[in-house]
């Protein structure tokens, strides 16, 4: 058993180190791409993968190990000047990588062991490895790969076996090799799988619930171990010494206030009144200084772009320049996670559908090498990314017309500005794109990206110019925990709605008010046509407030908030103030009061809901029909 | 705590903390009650039944508070200051804080002083009681299973009518 243990540690140790191994080995490939020639970077990556070699090995990841050890050759034949660094094998490299990726991912949620699909994987990678080192990679092999790395479920049982068969006797031969011993538990499994072949059926049905663990998990099971797994994170020593420190600060204070209190409290008031102050100071720092501990340096995002631009620019045959800035700016852990999907997809978008090809942009008088920029760094309260693309730039009558044919307009268009009109590309099912190609155009991607940025409480504003580019400026909150907050008053309980929820404030008339049409209650302000809710109403407190009790200003103030590109008016009773507010998660009873998404505690100790404007108006509007004007 | 535990508890072993509710006696294992407080600031919900009172903040911890006498179906009365309680206790793998009209005592009860027989028969009651405990003196108090008496009628009514809303 303690053995058992001290290998799960060690296996875990090792999933987190190879996380951060694979980054390093993609990032190290592509500055090799651009400079094939320098050394040190084989150097480096050789480093990278005998370490994951001799790793994997300790702990018993032997498919893994075989894998790293034939990657491993190839780099030694390129450093040795053997073999030459040409694109294809930079390519193949680059999908080392990401099989090395998809096997951490598959290690770090899965079973926490090696499966034989995952090790299949890499054997048919292998194979093709050797085939290039022998000499006879050509390309056929080059353009038939992707489709088997693809589609690794699809193989048959005979292959299944087969490889099976093949990598067994080959760890046979490497154990001796290595003069390493095997964990004989991987064997064991393999000779149950065949059992399913006797007749008795109980025990086949008890062999088959047996074999599972190989098999890809059933969801639920999936679910279980990524919820064993606990996520870890490097933090540098500073930061925790910091956080003592203060900590240590904290608790002389504290002492010398207990010594106070047992002395006359008049005489000594002065000095509490300061220790307080000093306290205070101090636990604000805490609460910085803790915020801070979950903050993570971006590049590993920023190297996955990259990688993604790199991809889809060898696609589509653009040559693109990557220019990033900021990429050791920091941001919440799982911030930098979950913008990693909707920023693949942003910059997948931009080389396919910015960045025009080569003989159009010659025509257009534009340098050849198209330019995509990314900025990341703090702004105000938020963390600001900046992706631009000196492209074509959106094309507005496109998206017109595409959004009149799907009926997400109607009236007249003319009368959109320009932002309204972009802003209709993060609709599901949009795309200008007349056909759809295996980058990007199925019309399913801005739309998740919107709805990624939405849940992380984040904005994205578009600015585009024909044929001088795109601007997508992505705000999120620094970190989850913290964001600023608006404190209304509905009725008469304070509610907090995080600032990024809403745009505007505005004052209604009575006269406005009066004149809402009795069936979508819409009002007419100016040129615009706002939905009005009623936040009074829709949170009253069932047994405190009958319909005329509900509270309100004499001004009829209001939150302007953009749904579905239709805007809603929230009336509450009074908008108080603006704070840092810290989220704190809800027990699951409360959960279920769809129109909160957390709950804080504010400053005189009392209980707020967080309010999520989107699942407020989602709830309670009446028709979920979309007309933009007339 | 172990589930063994948990059933020895039930079972009448251990100590238990009595409260009372309208002029009656409850019990429930001291085990699974964290601490007892005043009732504090509560920040009331929208849309939830009138018995689960809204939130507290203990010690920045957000916690759902619950009216026992509605939860049992009793008249709602003002709190008797001063003496109206708030048991904070496991209720399953929920931290909730039940106000109850007056804290008691915290005792244990020897086998022979429980009887289990009356609510054997209906033990499907709605409000959690399935035993009643008979002191010396010959007070009578009622054992509830607080997970009970909220199943079916009370968190979890909450819980359909919010996903019903």
């Amino acid at each position: 058993m303690d053995q058992n243990d001290l290998l799960n540690d060690l296996l875990t140790t090792f999933t987190d180190e190879l996380g951060d191994i694979v980054e390093h080995i993609e990032q190290t490939l592509l500055i090799f791409e651009k400079d094939a020639n320098n050394s040190l970077v084989v150097d480096e990556l050789f480093r990278y993968f005998h370490n994951v070699k001799g790793s994997s090995k300790t702990i018993g990841l032997t498919g893994l190990s075989r894998y790293a050890h034939d990657i491993e050759h190839i780099l030694s034949d390129l450093r040795a000047g053997e073999m030459q660094a040409t694109p294809p094998l930079i390519d193949k490299l680059l999908e080392s990588s990401d099989l090395l990726r998809s096997y951490f991912v598959q290690l770090s949620s899965g079973p926490k062991e090696e499966t034989d699909d995952m090790v299949e994987d890499l054997e048919v990678f292998r194979k093709e490895i050797n085939k290039l080192l022998s000499g006879s990679n050509e390309q056929q092999d080059q353009d038939q790969e992707p489709a088997n790395n693809q589609e690794p479920e699809q193989n048959t049982n005979d292959l299944e076996d087969h490889t099976r068969a093949s990598s067994q006797s080959e760890e046979a031969d490497d154990a001796q090799a290595y003069g390493v011993f095997y964990m004989p538990e991987k064997k064991q499994q393999a000779t149950i799988k065949k059992e399913p072949t006797q007749e008795n059926q109980v025990k086949q049905n008890q062999v088959l619930s047996q074999s599972k663990p190989s098999k890809p998990l059933p969801k639920d099971q999936k679910k279980a171990a990524n919820q064993k797994r606990i996520e870890s994170i490097k933090i540098p020593l500073n930061r925790i010494d910091e956080l003592m420190e203060l900590f240590g600060e904290q608790v002389i204070l504290q002492s010398s206030l207990d010594h106070s209190l047992e002395q006359d409290l008049e005489s000594q008031r002065e000095f509490i009144e300061q220790t307080v102050t000093s306290l205070k100071k101090i636990t604000q720092d805490l609460r910085y200084t803790m915020v801070n501990l979950r903050m993570v340096p971006i590049s590993p995002l920023f190297s996955r772009l990259e990688r993604a631009v790199r991809d889809t620019a060898k696609l589509t045959n653009k040559p693109i320049n990557f220019v990033k800035e900021g990429h050791s700016s920091e941001l919440d852990k799982s911030i930098v996670d979950s913008l990693i999907d909707p920023l693949t997809h942003m910059v997948r978008n931009a080389v396919d559908h910015g960045i025009e090809d080569k003989e159009t942009r010659a025509q257009k008088g534009k340098p050849e090498e198209g330019l995509i920029s990314l900025s990341a760094g703090r702004n105000g309260g938020s963390f600001e990314m900046i992706l631009r693309d000196d492209g074509k730039g959106l094309d507005r009558e496109a998206i017109l017309e595409k959004a009149a044919k799907s009926g997400l307009i109607s009236g007249d268009p003319s009368k959109l500005s320009d932002n309204e009109v972009y802003n209709l590309i993060f609709h599901s099912g949009f795309s200008t794109r007349q056909e759809a190609n295996e980058i990007s155009g199925r019309g399913v991607g801005m739309d998740v990206v919107n709805e990624k940025l939405k849940q992380l409480k984040g904005t994205c504003l578009i600015k585009s110019e024909k044929d001088v580019g795109t601007e997508f400026t992505i705000k999120v909150p620094q970190s989850l925990a913290m964001f600023n907050g608006t404190i209304i008053l509905v009725n008469d309980e304070r509610y907090v709605i995080p600032n990024s929820d809403f745009h505007e404030t505005i004052s209604l008339s009575q006269n406005i008010l009066k004149k809402a049409d009795s069936k979508f209650n819409k009002i007419r302000l100016e040129d615009r046509i706002l939905t009005v809710l009623d936040l009074r109403e829709i949170l009253a407190i069932s047994h405190v407030h009958s319909k005329n009790k509900i509270k309100g200003s004499p001004y009829n103030l209001a939150l302007i908030t953009r749904f579905d590109n239709q805007e809603y008016a929230l009336l509450v009773s009074d908008i108080l103030s603006q704070e840092q507010i810290v989220l704190k998660e809800l027990s699951k009873e409360v959960n279920q009061i769809k129109e909160s998404c957390g709950g804080t505690i504010l400053g005189d100790g009392k209980v707020a809901l967080v309010l999520d404007l989107r699942k407020v108006i989602a709830g309670n509007k009446m028709k979920p029909k979309l007309k933009l004007a007339g | 705590m172990t589930s063994d535990n948990l059933e020895s508890e039930k079972i009448g072993q251990g100590r238990f903390i009595v409260f009372s509710l309208h002029s009656k006696n409850y019990a429930i294992p001291l085990a699974r009650v964290k601490e007892i407080i005043r009732p504090p600031v509560i920040t009331p919900l929208p849309k939830v039944p009138s018995f689960y009172k809204g939130l507290i903040n203990v010690r920045g911890q957000i916690i759902s508070i619950i009216d026992m006498r509605l939860c049992l179906g009793m008249p709602e009365e003002q709190a008797i200051p001063k003496k109206t309680c708030v048991i904070i206790s496991y209720v399953g793998e929920l931290l909730v804080g039940a106000i109850v009209d007056e804290i008691v005592d915290v005792t244990s009860y020897a086998q022979a002083e429980i009887s289990f027989e009356e609510f054997e028969r209906g033990k499907n009651r709605k409000d959690g009681v399935y035993a009643v405990a008979k002191s010396a003196a010959g007070d009578l108090t009622l054992l509830i299973d607080l997970e009970k008496a909220l199943e079916g009628t009370a968190f979890e009514a909450a819980h359909t009518l919010l996903q019903a809303s």
